[in-house]
């Protein structure tokens, strides 16, 4: 195959691995933390969880 | 969106510690990435685009534009690091909007800044394409587009610190391409130089005219150098890092593009000049000297990923800024708990990057990108007026003191009216249907989106109450 031809498949899958890792990543996040963790705003639920 | 609720709270100091604390930007950066972030955006101007100002102007006009637009921008960034230094926040010229004109100026400052960077970087990818192209027609631009925005946002979405040290590097070897150029001219020998000024520079071919034409190409030389405020809340002395940082920055641009224009007008002809897609890396050829051409290939490659790098930085903070105040919804200012990072302003800007690199229209995009600055500027040199008669000097702690008061700012709003005459000159349709832009999202802001503005939030740095309120 020609070597620049391989050059932009080579281009074009590593572009799909790094935006796989941030979709990975993102999804991941989002999972795992409160969106109010994520947003810095005191959860009411947390605070009332916690005095309780 | 259901960020928009925010949730008024009574006081549990802890938790909301511990919340402030994860909800913060790493303070990491000194001057030297400052000066990475500035001049690394715009480093890419001395490669392309500058070399339009002689088409217009010829040499000395292209000469003439370079060191009036050099003054524009050493006036603005005395005027930003001052407004910077005092509201140590992230988001630079919008948080200055945002405390000295109000929500409305603040929106359009930053949907200007953010235009002014995402159309930049998509110049960038566009350029980069095309440079990888020229190693062979079966080379295609898109994936090389594409994967060069997928690093730099990897890059962006993992770190700050780490982002800016590659900016620094890879800047600093691009600054260095432009003198190796220089140093293979034996410029310094007469008898021996590659230099023909005398038979390839021209003087004023089109008069004076030519000169305002010229300047909005001028830009292109300082496009962006303001945006190193935008590091503002990440620095760890901002009164420090943002004046030498800007500055020095400032300095080592007019060294750069004097050089740029100095050689390269002195190995190509000037017709020849005008009309290059990459000037420097067509003055490299022209020395046939083969290490030259490929570190011009390089500088050009690696100036082209400093200016989208720096770029994703600025527009991701801009972004992240105004939707921590709800000027766009709350949703965009999450911060990544792990890295750090406004991550999801910085994924939200990459297929407006991308869609606007992919129509291939290098010049519509350079134009929007350069109106969107000027639109910037001339609130600037308002908002330096209204800064000093609000806090005047001994009312606040000023990091940086910008010398003789008014004649920075004045000369500032001289400067980007002429410039604005220059781009209806050579653009006036997109500047008719860029200020049309404008105005509709103003309208958007005032009509739907301002009643969600929480003013008892909005301004929260603890400056004195300004004079006359």
């Amino acid at each position: 195959m020609n070597v620049y031809l391989a050059m932009n498949y080579g281009a074009w899958a590593l572009s799909a691995i790094i935006f796989g890792w941030l979709l990975y990543d993102y999804v991941k996040t989002g999972k795992t933390y409160k969106e109010s963790e994520l947003l810095g705003h005191v959860d009411r639920d947390e605070f009332e969880g916690q005095e309780g | 969106m259901k960020g928009d609720n925010v949730v008024s709270t009574a006081v549990n100091e802890p938790v909301v510690e511990r919340i402030k604390q994860k909800h913060t930007l790493a303070k990491v950066l000194g001057p030297a990435h400052i000066w990475a972030l500035g001049v690394g955006i715009v480093l890419v101007g001395e490669f392309m685009g500058w070399n339009f100002t002689i088409a217009k102007g010829g040499s000395m006009g292209s000469l003439i534009a370079c060191w009036a637009v050099g003054l524009m921008y050493v006036v603005l960034v005395m005027c930003n690091s001052e407004i910077g230094c005092v509201m140590p926040e992230a988001g630079g010229q919008y948080v200055q909007a945002k405390y000295i004109l109000g929500p409305l100026a603040a929106f359009n400052v930053g949907l200007a800044l953010i235009f002014e960077y995402v159309m930049l970087e998509a110049a960038d990818a566009l350029v980069i394409g095309a440079l990888m192209q020229t190693l062979n027609p079966a080379i295609s631009p898109i994936p090389w587009i594409i994967l060069s925005v997928a690093i730099l946002t990897w890059l962006n979405y993992r770190g700050v610190e780490a982002t800016l040290n590659i900016n620094l590097v890879i800047t600093a070897i691009a600054y260095v391409t432009i003198f190796i150029l220089l140093f293979s001219t034996k410029f310094y020998i007469p008898s021996a130089s590659l230099l023909q000024t005398k038979e390839l520079m021209s003087s004023l071919p089109y008069g004076w005219i030519g000169i305002i034409a010229a300047l909005q190409f001028g830009i292109w030389y300082y496009l962006g150098i303001e945006g190193a405020v935008l590091g503002a809340g990440e620095c760890r002395s901002p009164g420090r890092s943002l004046p030498l940082g800007m500055l020095s920055g400032v300095v080592s641009l007019i060294i750069g593009a004097t050089i740029t224009w100095y050689v390269a007008s002195g190995l190509v002809h000037w017709e020849q000049l005008g009309a290059s897609v990459y000037p420097l890396y067509d003055a490299a050829l022209a020395t046939k000297m083969p290490f030259v051409i490929a570190a011009l290939f390089v500088g050009t490659m690696l100036s082209c990923l400093a200016s989208a790098n720096g770029c994703i930085v600025d527009s991701s903070r801009a972004w992240q800024s105004m939707s921590n105040d709800h000027l766009v919804p709350n949703w965009f200012s999450a911060i990544h708990p792990v890295y750090k990072t406004p991550y999801r302003a910085v994924l939200f800007l990459v297929p407006i990057a991308l869609s606007f690199a992919f129509t291939g229209l290098l010049d519509q995009v350079i134009a929007f990108s350069i109106l969107s600055a000027l639109y910037d500027y001339i609130l600037k040199a308002i908002i330096m007026f209204k800064f000093r008669q609000m806090w005047p000097l001994g009312s606040v702690e000023r990091g940086y003191i910008s010398p003789w008061h008014p004649l920075p700012a004045t000369i500032l709003g001289i400067l980007v009216l002429l410039i604005f005459a220059g781009f209806y000159l050579g653009y006036g349709i997109n500047l008719l249907a860029g200020t049309l832009f404008y105005i509709s999202a103003s309208v958007w802001f005032e009509v739907h989106r301002k009643k969600y503005v929480d003013y008892s939030s909005f301004i929260t740095t603890a400056l004195p109450r300004p004079q006359g309120y």
